[in-house]
C-alpha cells in the first residue's frame, strides 16, 4: 500500500482502470470518469503515471501514433489488491459502524 | 493550453510530452472554464514535476538547496533563541549587546561553514552557503518583527531604537521599529548569502584538505599515455 505514495487517490483509480486491460492517457481519463465520476486533468494523470512507472507499479507498452498504452505490473497488480482490500475492510466496518447511527 | 508542457522539465518533456500533446489534442475542444482548469492542473503537474526525485532537481541542485534551508533552519533556533535573551529576558537600555552579537554571529558563520562540509562540487557548496543565508536572513528579520512587535514596551527602551524614533519624526515607536525592518531584512538576506557563499566553499576546502589528509595525500595514478603506432 505504500507503494502507492501519498497521492494515493489517482493512482488508485488509474490501477483500477488499468486492471481491466491496457490503456492510454485518453482512454484512463475516460474510463476513470465513466467508473469512478472523477475527472482527472492531464497533469494529475501524467504525475501519477510518472510516479506508478517510477516504481514499478505499472509499465509502458510500445504505442503507436503518439499514444502509449501502460499496463500493470505484477507488483502493481499486488499493490492495488492490497489496498483495495484494506479500504474494503475499512468501508465495511464504517457502514456497520453507521447504522447503528441516527 | 498546449504551451504550459514548457514549464515541465526537459527530462519529462522527452519521456511524457508527446504522449500529453497528444492528450491534449483528444481532450479539446476546451470551453473557457475546463481550459482554465486544465491549465492549473498543468501548472500543478509542472510544479510535481520540478520536485520529484526522478525528473526535477535532481543531483547537485537539488541537495544544495535542501542542504541549505536544513542548515539555515538548525541555526535560527539559537540565534532566535539569542535575540529572545539578549531583547526580553536580559534586556539592555544602554548599547552593551556587543557580546550577544559576538555570539550570535558565530553560530551563523559556524553554520555557513558547515554548509559546505560535505562532498560535492564547488558550486554546490556555494549554492548551499547562499541559500542558508537568503533563509536565515528572512528567518532572523521574521523573529526581530515578532520579538519587536510582541514585546514593544521592554524593546522601545532600548537607547538606539528611541534615539531613532526620535530622529525618523514618526508618531509611533512601533510604526518605527516596523518600518526599520525592511531594510533591514534586505540587508541581513544580503549580508548573510554573501557570507554564506563565502564560508560554505572556505567549509569545503577544508572538508576537501581533510579528505586527502586522511587518505594518506597520495597523489592520483596518472594514466600512461597510450602509444599510436
Amino acid at each position: 500500500m505504500n507503494g502507492l505514495g501519498r497521492f494515493g487517490d489517482p493512482s488508485v483509480l488509474i490501477m483500477a482502470s488499468l486492471a481491466s486491460g491496457p490503456k492510454h492517457g485518453y482512454a484512463l481519463i475516460k474510463d476513470i470518469q465513466e467508473f469512478a465520476g472523477a475527472a482527472l486533468g492531464p497533469g494529475t494523470l501524467y504525475g501519477a503515471l510518472a510516479r506508478l512507472e517510477q516504481r514499478g507499479l505499472i509499465e509502458a507498452l510500445p504505442g503507436d501514433d503518439r499514444r502509449r498504452p501502460y499496463q500493470l505490473t505484477p507488483a502493481g497488480a499486488e499493490a492495488a489488491r492490497a489496498y483495495l482490500r484494506h479500504a474494503r475492510q475499512v468501508t465495511a466496518i464504517g457502514l456497520r459502524r453507521l447504522e447503528g447511527y441516527a | 493550453v498546449r504551451r504550459l508542457l514548457a514549464l515541465y522539465p526537459a527530462r519529462w518533456r522527452q519521456r511524457y510530452g508527446t504522449e500529453m500533446t497528444r492528450l491534449l489534442e483528444d481532450l479539446a475542444p476546451f470551453s473557457p472554464a475546463t481550459r482554465l482548469r486544465v491549465a492549473a492542473d498543468l501548472a500543478r503537474g509542472a510544479i510535481g514535476a520540478h520536485l520529484s526525485k526522478e525528473f526535477g532537481m535532481i543531483g547537485e541542485a537539488g541537495r544544495a538547496i535542501r542542504r541549505g534551508a536544513v542548515v539555515a533552519v538548525l541555526t535560527w533556533i539559537p540565534v532566535a533563541t539569542l535575540i529572545v535573551l539578549s531583547n526580553v529576558v536580559f534586556p539592555s537600555r544602554g548599547d552593551h549587546d556587543g557580546p550577544w552579537l559576538l555570539g550570535g554571529y558565530l553560530i551563523i558563520f559556524a553554520a555557513f561553514a558547515c554548509a559546505g562540509l560535505t562532498r560535492t562540487s564547488t558550486e554546490g557548496r556555494i549554492a548551499a552557503g547562499a541559500v542558508a543565508g537568503i533563509i536565515l536572513g528572512v528567518l532572523t528579520i521574521a523573529t526581530f518583527a515578532a520579538v519587536d512587535n510582541i514585546f514593544l514596551q521592554i524593546v522601545s527602551q532600548q537607547q538606539a531604537k528611541i534615539t531613532g524614533f526620535h530622529q525618523s519624526g514618526m508618531t509611533s515607536m512601533r510604526a518605527y521599529i516596523d518600518s526599520s525592518l525592511v531594510p533591514a531584512g534586505i540587508f541581513f538576506s544580503i549580508e548573510f548569502a554573501i557570507f554564506g557563499t563565502l564560508l560554505a566553499a572556505a567549509g569545503g576546502d577544508l572538508y576537501d584538505r581533510r579528505t586527502r589528509m586522511r587518505r594518506g595525500d597520495r597523489p592520483q595514478p596518472q594514466p600512461h599515455p597510450v602509444k599510436t603506432p
